[in-house]
């Protein structure tokens, strides 16, 4: 891999450094198969100031020590919780401090066959030599049960139930019998094999997931981040990565951004900070949705209206971002504005021009 | 003092051999406190053993140690003031309280006990009443917050100051070494306090209390040799050091005007997280962890501890039908355990249990209120509850009701049956009465019973000036307020307690969100006195508010919560409780589910058009003003837009008419097209009118279009189609009081050239034989009459032909 010139590294490249410092300074006993020791690999996702190991997750501590114990059994992780609460970085980050490598991947969706959790076939060499160890090709979960280290599949859910079911017996026997190469041929998996999945319970189109599927893994919620300031920051930061592609660099005024946050908060809560009680749409209002509205009103001002951005461009996106086609939740965003954005609108004008651009649409 | 040179000095100072004084830093129902203190006076058999708690419950000594007696209890402490209400505290025992373990070891070897703070009265008058929990004299509260706490907690990667106890000392219960364990959770406090701000201390009365706590430790000292512990929270124990600096020239031991008394306890109320208690949370926990130390009478075989709960809790949810796999409960368990592995401890603590719950038996996505994790909660909370020995006296709230009855002047002399006629508008000590009369009632005791007047709860005759109470005293009424005791300590305590219950009592039933039902509730607290302390119920009306999904319901609460905010009488809300904001968040959930209109079914057809009928005739009349009417013409005519059933069309159309936002024609014209319209039911084709009839009968005559509308309609029928919606046209006209059946009647005689007699119903279905019967009996009468020279008289000035009406 080019690492100048990628756009993304994987976290064991990332933080190669920290890893490395970690396991000089790792004393504690470690699983069979395992890079670091358990309280090595929370120390590398939650920080640690004497090895100047930087925290990468937030919000949750009690969290990631029962991911890790969770990896340390039998059963596999699921992690689930609504888009956009790093549910994929954690995974990544277990992976990556847990077997030295994040890269183990199955992208779950409608496509995915059962070969792509088990192995599939390079067929020039299939007709050539007929079935060998040499023609067969490995899924990422095949070469994890190998090499004992952990496969990743994102999106469980969006695979097909029969592909789902792969996943059952392959969890439970943790072995994937190869028959092609001979009676009784079958890949065991190493000590330290295990599975991180994550899924979206609620997202449409995602698949129900079998109670047998269901008894193999141990969940754990992702929720989002619960402090506003430090959400309001995330969306800032996040909000200027994204701007930094364009020449110009407009800014999002306070104001408008706590329009935004309180907005997304609010909705996604259903109770405002003085106790009101709104009614809560069903679409996603994850932080990641308030950095898409926000990226999409910059761009709104700057490049279609070249104003400055305000609160009415946060309302305009609100609708094609996040509200998309839901008669229902346009009317609890109605609802929202008639009340909670119109009293505010009286004493603020931000939220006045939030109000009167939300009620004008 | 250098906060280590502090902590160093606490180390040092705790055991004085020289001076034969032995201080026990401890943390209120601490196991492992407990377990320290129990070693340390097996140890040390000192004379006398001085307790940290009012030195005027220590008469009840003897009954706390009675056998009788068995925890949790507590000594409930009042105290009553002539200007305010009146105060009442509690200093709650359990089996692992250091204090309750520190008396029975110390009777065991014979030495002196002796409570040496400062008198219950003092603490009492400290203490700030709150209105929503029980007062407690233990205060715990720099254990889990500050600055120092949550750095320490941070740094051992605890979430709170909870885990943090637990990781650094119940770890360490059933340890050899009691010296170094109150040596250490010394240090911890002594942290604890170089913390806190010296203003602080003598803000929230500490530095008295430590120099009362002082001084009688010096005359203890004087009084008796022999070595002396001193079992005190661990937060005071720096001050204790130097008990002669510390106590100056106070006098301890001052009499005390509180009248105190021990009674039942139970672990619910001891839970510090109920918002109870001091001390430890889940106190079922607690104690578990204490009968396995006493059980190997040293350290707990800890995965054996965690094994022993998790079988138990098993047990439990299995009799309560919802069983825990075999897998699931080794799962539990091993997570449990490498939870604590990782965290560094000998076995799985309370956090690492409610951890591998969370891990092993959550499947699917968590809510923060997830069921499994309450249940779990629920069972290390416990629900032992106390006996007090017979001879300890009776609860407060006996005696507090009896006050009250007394200064209201119900007269309790004897059993009798007696009457009160009471003026509940006019005179505020008959209200006053009234309403202490509805507390005893909503507490379910039979003291008193209403025989006549307003009922607001049902709201009939709620315009009545006065109400009839029948009450009388009897041992059944004590027995009943014994059994309320439980609920608090004075009536409107009590009554506090008994809502809140009442309210856990419909959540359990799943209907925590049963608007209705919580609007009555709130109502009787209203009519109770409760007034402002019933804050916390708002919350939760808010909430019931905004998960409503029924659109009568919701219309209901918005005129219920009108009438009490507009109420003047015994309903009146008083200062500092508003429901304006709350009915306001009804009215916009209301103006949000009037988007369900359209897509009602039919059986919800009668309840939302009555409910349009209640919030038209709301926002029409006076109240109309505190409400923005604006929202409701809106949604309604969203509704309209959005092709609802012929009945929600007509009643909303008709809402709009008399908003004069529509005109007659209007609503003729909608109401013609429902009758013109291809429907082959023509019982739907009259479903307009129906729902216009329901809202507003007034507009049947009141505009000609309208009635043209519907005579056009009904002329235009056969014989068999009118037959066919004859029922359905009764049905629709039954809205109609007489009066208006008459007045229609009228108007549609004159419309057809007429006069309402000439449609009037006759009967010709009477055979020969009774019209002679009829005209023979008339002729007599006739006769009669005229004999009497009355017939004049009835038939007017010109004899008629008498009616055969039916």
């Amino acid at each position: 891999m080019d690492v100048n010139t990628a756009q993304k590294l994987p976290a064991e490249h990332r933080y190669g450094d920290e890893l490395a410092r970690l396991k000089d300074a790792d004393t504690d006993p470690k699983p069979a198969g395992w890079q670091l020791s358990p309280r090595a690999v929370r120390r590398f996702i939650l920080g640690d100031p004497k090895l100047q190991i930087s925290r990468k997750f937030y919000g949750d501590d009690p969290l990631v020590d029962r991911c890790i114990v969770a990896l340390m059994g039998h059963q596999g992780l699921m992690l689930v919780g609504e888009p956009g609460t790093a549910k994929s970085l954690l995974s990544e980050l277990l992976a990556a401090a847990i077997s030295g490598d994040s890269l183990l991947v199955v992208q779950g969706s409608a496509g995915v066959i059962e070969d792509h959790l088990r192995y599939g076939w390079n067929y020039a060499l299939l007709l050539a030599e007929g079935p060998s160890e040499r023609a067969l090709v490995p899924s990422p979960v095949l070469t994890a049960m190998r090499q004992g280290q952990l496969a990743r599949i994102e999106e469980l859910t969006r695979c097909a139930p029969e592909v789902q079911d792969a996943m059952i017996s392959l969890l439970s026997e943790k072995t994937i019998a190869t028959p092609e190469l001979g009676a009784g041929s079958e890949v065991r998996a190493a000590r330290g094999f295990n599975v991180i999945a994550t899924a979206n319970l609620r997202d449409l189109g995602a698949n129900e997931m079998s109670s047998a599927l269901k008894r193999r893994f141990n969940f754990e919620t992702v929720h989002p981040i619960a402090d506003p300031t430090f959400e309001r920051e995330l969306v800032a930061k996040q909000v200027n990565e994204r701007m930094a592609e364009y020449d110009m660099r407009p800014e999002m005024p306070d104001d408008v951004l706590d329009v935004l946050v309180s907005v997304f908060r609010d909705l996604r809560t259903g109770l405002t900070d003085d106790g009101a009680v709104v009614a809560q749409p069903k679409s996603v209002m994850s932080t990641a949705e308030a950095v898409n509205v926000a990226h999409a009103a910059l761009l709104d001002a700057t490049f279609l209206g070249q104003e400055k951005p305000s609160a009415a461009h946060v309302a305009r996106q609100l609708r094609g971002v996040v509200f998309k086609d839901d008669d229902d939740d346009a009317r609890k965003l109605r609802a929202y504005v008639d009340t909670i954005a119109r009293a505010r609108g009286r004493s603020n004008r931000a939220w006045a021009a939030f109000h009167k651009t939300a009620k004008s649409d | 003092m250098l906060d280590e040179t502090l902590i160093r000095t606490v180390r040092d100072g705790l055991f004085q051999p020289d001076q034969d004084i032995y201080i026990a830093p401890i943390r209120h129902h601490s196991p492992a406190c407990a377990w320290a203190v129990q070693q340390m006076i097996r140890d040390l058999k000192p004379t006398q053993v001085l307790i940290e708690a009012p030195h005027d419950l220590t008469p009840l000594i003897p009954h706390l140690l009675d056998g009788d007696t068995s925890p949790p209890v507590a000594i409930a402490s009042l105290l009553d003031r002539e200007d305010g209400p009146r105060l009442a505290a509690y200093y709650p025992f359990c089996d692992h309280s250091p204090e309750w373990v520190a008396l029975h070891e110390g009777t065991a070897i014979g030495a002196q006990l002796q409570f040496i703070d400062l008198g219950s009265d003092t603490k009492l008058l400290d203490s700030e009443p709150s209105s929503t929990r029980p007062n407690l004299m233990v205060q715990e509260h720099h254990f889990d917050s500050g600055d120092y706490v949550r750095a320490l907690a941070r740094k051992l990667g605890c979430r709170d100051g909870y885990e943090l106890w637990d990781h650094l000392f119940e770890t360490r219960i059933g340890g050899g070494d009691w010296r170094s364990f109150l040596s250490d959770v010394g240090s911890y406090c002594a942290g604890l306090r170089a913390a806190t701000p010296t203003a602080t201390l003598a803000q929230s009365g500490d530095t008295q209390r430590e120099a009362h706590m002082a001084a009688c430790l010096n005359i203890a000292r004087k009084n008796m040799d022999g070595p002396i512990v001193v079992v005190v929270g661990g937060f005071h124990a720096p001050a204790l050091l130097t008990p002669k600096e510390t106590a100056g020239k106070t006098r301890p031991l001052r009499k005390s005007a509180a009248q105190s008394y021990l009674i039942r306890y139970g672990y619910r109320e001891l839970d510090a997280l109920m918002g109870y208690g001091a001390g430890l949370p889940q106190p079922g926990y607690y104690q578990s962890l204490w009968d396995h130390a006493q059980s190997q009478d040293g350290t707990p075989d800890w995965p054996e501890a965690a094994h022993d709960l998790i079988q138990a809790f098993a047990a439990r949810m299995r009799t309560q039908g919802h069983g825990i796999s075999v897998p699931a409960q080794t799962e539990l368990l091993r997570s449990a355990q490498l939870l604590a592995q990782m965290r560094g401890r000998p076995g799985a603590l309370r956090h690492d249990l409610i951890d591998g719950v969370k891990t092993a038996l959550l499947k699917g996505e968590s809510t923060g209120s997830d069921v499994w994790n309450e249940r779990f909660l629920t069972f290390l909370q416990g629900h032992k509850m106390g006996q007090v020995s017979s001879g300890a006296g009776q609860p407060p709230i006996v005696a507090d009701i009896r006050a009250r009855a007394r200064a209201l002047r119900f007269d309790l002399g004897d059993a009798r049956m007696r009457t009160r006629h009471l003026d509940i508008r006019r005179k505020p000590a008959h209200l006053a009465a009234s309403r202490f009369a509805h507390a005893v009632t909503l507490l379910g005791c039979d003291f008193a019973r209403r025989t006549a007047g307003p009922d607001f709860v049902n709201h009939v005759q709620t315009n009545l000036l006065f109400e009839d109470w029948e009450y009388a005293w009897s041992p059944r009424v004590e027995g009943q307020l014994i059994e309320a005791a439980r609920f608090g300590d004075t009536l409107p305590a009590a009554c506090r307690g008994y809502l809140a219950q009442a309210r856990q009592e419909l959540a359990e039933q799943g209907s925590a969100g049963d608007l209705h039902a919580l609007l009555d509730l709130f109502k009787r607290g209203l009519l109770a006195g409760l007034g402002a302390e019933l804050a916390d119920f708002i919350t939760q009306i808010e909430a019931a508010i905004r998960a409503s999904g029924d659109f009568a319901q919701t219309a209901k609460a918005v005129c219920t919560l009108h009438a009490i905010q507009a109420s003047r009488g015994p309903l009146s809300l008083p200062t500092g409780l508003a429901i304006a904001p709350l009915m306001q968040a009804a009215y916009a959930r209301l103006i949000y589910l009037c988007d369900d209109l359209p897509n009602a079914r039919e059986d919800a057809l009668p309840p939302a058009l009555d409910a349009l009928r209640m919030l038209a005739e709301l926002l029409r009349g006076p109240g109309g003003g505190d409400f923005d009417v604006s929202l409701f013409d809106a949604a309604l005519d969203r509704v309209v837009s959005a092709d609802p059933a012929a009945e929600i069309h007509g009643a909303v159309m008709a809402i709009a008419v008399q908003a004069c936002r529509h005109s007659t024609e209007q609503l003729a014209a909608v109401l013609r097209g429902q009758f013109n319209g291809s429907d082959p039911d023509l019982a739907t084709r009259m479903g307009g009118l129906r729902g216009m009839l329901w809202i507003a009968p007034s507009l049947l005559w009141s505009g000609q279009e309208i009635l043209s509308a519907v005579d056009d309609f009904l002329t235009g029928l056969d014989e068999d189609g009118f037959l066919e919606i004859l029922p359905h046209l009764r049905l629709a006209l039954s809205a109609l009081s007489p009066r208006e059946a008459d007045r229609l009647a009228q108007d549609l005689a004159g419309r057809h050239g007429g006069k309402t007699r000439d449609f009037t119903a006759h009967h010709h279905d009477i055979d020969a034989a009774s019209a002679a019967r009829g005209g023979a009996l008339e002729a007599r009468l006739r006769q009669t009459l005229q004999k009497d020279g009355l017939l004049n008289w009835v038939t007017g000035t010109a004899p008629q032909t008498p009616k055969e009406s039916a």
